[in-house]
């Protein structure tokens, strides 16, 4: 899974930051079949986390309503300078984590 | 005696040149068709080749058309915009050069700046407006050339002056919007012009969506004719352009230096039809009569409604057009409308000798248009497949311009005009060449006629002479009702076809009394 992020590298205490984020995956339902109707097995990503400093900030459950390239934009409060540290997970185990570093001025 | 006459002739003079359309259209079903491309134009020449008594009138503040379909060659610089650009004399009954502002369905009138027009049925085929709304300082100095336009020259020129070893990107939307493999005929003609004059250009796709249409085809040309030139990036790598400043394409996750951009934004139904898409941004129809699902009388087609799975293309709109001007004929004459039977070609270049395409045939079941059968060219295809593709990509330009707009090939013209099986017009009149024993002169003589009328009025004097002087002895060469005595063979077919009709417009317009 190619995973994408973007926030500020510096933000202002007290400050609302915008993340965004953008993960590569079929996100295939279950339901689908392919061309020779066989049923394609369903192969999702399941669950999203995003912690800062450590506690975590946001959580996402996702279903197969989900499209495919899972875009997310939500925001989070600057309080202290640390990691912020995203992790996609799949219905199969698989995972693709992500770190940033926030700086807090 | 005298006197009375000469005033009621003027009289009739007075009326006839301030009044025209509407005393003649008056006892003749009025159909107003707003907007001249292959949607507006081919509906208006089909509704007066089905039925010569309806009073069409075409409502576009241009007096010419510049197609979509061949523009991405005048923006690679292989073809000037003349040979994309078409008169619009041979297409409707009048032609109201203004921008119509509003439709007033329950009224029946069409409003122009200058004038109102009114309609027993109307049909809208207005396109398409472009939606910047979603790009943060969209469209900030970058050209779209998406519109049939001036444009089009615009990012040709910018193309051919970029720097040695530049970036040209092209921002395309989420579908669905106009001609979808559009951009990528675009960035595959532009590398074929790069690969020449600037071969260390870069072409760089920035895509809203993850798959286009034809997309393997398009990439096997890449690999094999502009290795490493293009780059295609989708959404879920990012390719969404979000916001633009000068000199760049700004996504969520990144920034693009663009030497030349191209800024192809989302799309909705234009304007006009605004009141009749519920909101939706595109207009719902009754795929039988492509009658609007929200206004009575009033017809929409081509690129402004919602036809899944038709794509919004040339030869869509041609097709949906034809079907809705029968299906307008027969309402007008309290007739059921014939179903729809319609298809889809479109041809894409990725090079100028480098062509491919896909098909469909649609119908219409349970009030929604189906897909009846659909496919495209093949990849891997044997030498000389591609070339003979492109080649046909000329040939489809050239029959659906024709069938749109009208404009006739003036050898075929001649032959029509002399042939005494066909239009034999030389038993009544003078033409080029001919000396006064070989000639009739109950008529006048044409040797200048292309000098005195204007195309609509010869073409018309062709269809029905009595339209114009209801005293005329001319047959009607392009009318098969409302005739007297009709030979045994012409009986319900006119003498000749609208091809023939276009062809020999073509020729006696070129007739100047210059020799």
């Amino acid at each position: 899974m190619r995973a994408r992020v973007n926030l500020p590298r510096t933000a202002r205490a007290g400050e609302v930051v915008t993340v965004k984020t953008l993960v590569a995956h079929p996100m295939e339902t279950g339901y689908a079949r392919d061309v020779q109707g066989t049923v394609i097995p369903r192969h999702i990503i399941t669950d999203f986390t995003c912690t800062y400093a450590g506690r975590e900030v946001f959580r996402a459950a996702f279903r197969p309503a989900v499209a495919a390239n899972p875009f997310l934009e939500f925001h989070l409060r600057a309080t202290v300078s640390g990691p912020v540290a995203f992790r996609w997970r799949t219905d199969r185990g698989e995972e693709t984590t992500l770190e940033r570093t926030l700086e807090v001025t | 005696m005298t006197t009375r006459r000469r005033l009621l002739a003027a009289a009739a003079g007075v009326a006839g040149a301030a009044f025209a359309p509407a005393v003649i259209g008056a006892a003749r079903p009025r159909v107003a068709v707003v907007g001249a491309g292959f949607g507006g134009a081919t509906c208006a020449r089909y509704l007066n080749a089905y039925d010569p008594d309806l009073h069409v009138t075409l409502i576009d503040p241009a007096t010419t058309y510049v197609t979509c379909p061949m523009s991405n060659r005048v923006v690679a610089g292989q073809l000037p915009p003349e040979a994309i650009t078409f008169p619009l004399d041979h297409v409707a009954n009048e032609h109201v050069a203004a921008r119509a502002v509003a439709v007033d369905p329950g009224r029946r009138l069409v409003i122009t700046g200058e004038r109102v027009v009114p309609f027993d049925r109307a049909v809208l085929a207005p396109g398409i407006e472009l939606v910047y709304d979603a790009i943060d300082g969209a469209p900030g100095g970058f050209l779209h050339a998406w519109r049939g336009d001036a444009q089009a020259v615009a990012l040709r020129d910018a193309i051919r002056g970029m720097r040695p070893g530049g970036v040209f990107a092209i921002a395309v939307p989420d579908n669905p919007y106009r001609c979808p493999p559009g951009p990528y005929e675009r960035a595959s003609l532009a590398a074929e012009y790069f690969r020449k004059r600037n071969p260390r250009a870069k072409v760089l796709i920035l895509d809203a969506k993850d798959a286009f249409t034809k997309q393997p085809l398009f990439e096997e040309a890449w690999r094999a004719r502009y290795p490493g030139m293009i780059e295609w990036v989708p959404r879920r790598d990012s390719g969404t352009v979000v916001a633009v400043r000068d000199g760049a394409f700004i996504t969520d996750f990144d920034e693009h230096a663009v030497d030349v951009g191209n800024l192809v934004p989302p799309q909705r139904a234009a304007d006009i039809v605004r009141d009749f898409d519920a909101g939706r941004g595109w207009c719902s129809v009754d795929p039988m009569t492509f009658e609007s699902t929200v206004a009575a009388g009033v017809h929409i087609v081509g690129d402004a409604i919602e036809a899944t799975p038709m794509p919004k293309s040339a030869f869509a709109a041609n097709n949906q057009a034809k079907a809705c001007a029968a299906a307008v004929v027969a309402l007008l004459r309290d007739r059921p409308p014939p179903a729809p039977f319609m298809m889809n070609t479109c041809y894409s270049l990725a090079a100028s000798d480098y062509g491919f395409s896909v098909s469909g045939v649609y119908d219409v079941a349970e009030g929604a248009i189906r897909t009846r059968t659909a496919g495209q060219s093949p990849l891997g295809a044997e030498p000389g497949v591609r070339e003979q593709e492109a080649r046909h990509a000329g040939d489809w330009y050239r029959a659906i311009t024709r069938d749109a707009f009208g404009v006739g090939d003036p050898k075929r013209g001649r032959r029509v005009v002399f042939e005494r099986e066909r239009g034999d017009c030389a038993i009544c009149h003078e033409l080029p060449g001919l000396d006064a024993s070989s000639h009739g002169n109950v008529g006048p003589s044409l040797t200048d006629v292309g000098a005195r009328l204007d195309a609509r009025t010869i073409r018309r004097r062709i269809v029905d002479p009595h339209a114009d002087n209801p005293g005329s002895v001319m047959p009607a060469y392009g009318r098969s009702s409302g005739l007297h005595r009709v030979a045994e063979g012409f009986r319900d077919r006119s003498v000749l076809g609208r091809a023939d009709i276009d062809d020999a417009t073509a020729y006696l317009l070129g007739l100047k009394g210059n020799g």
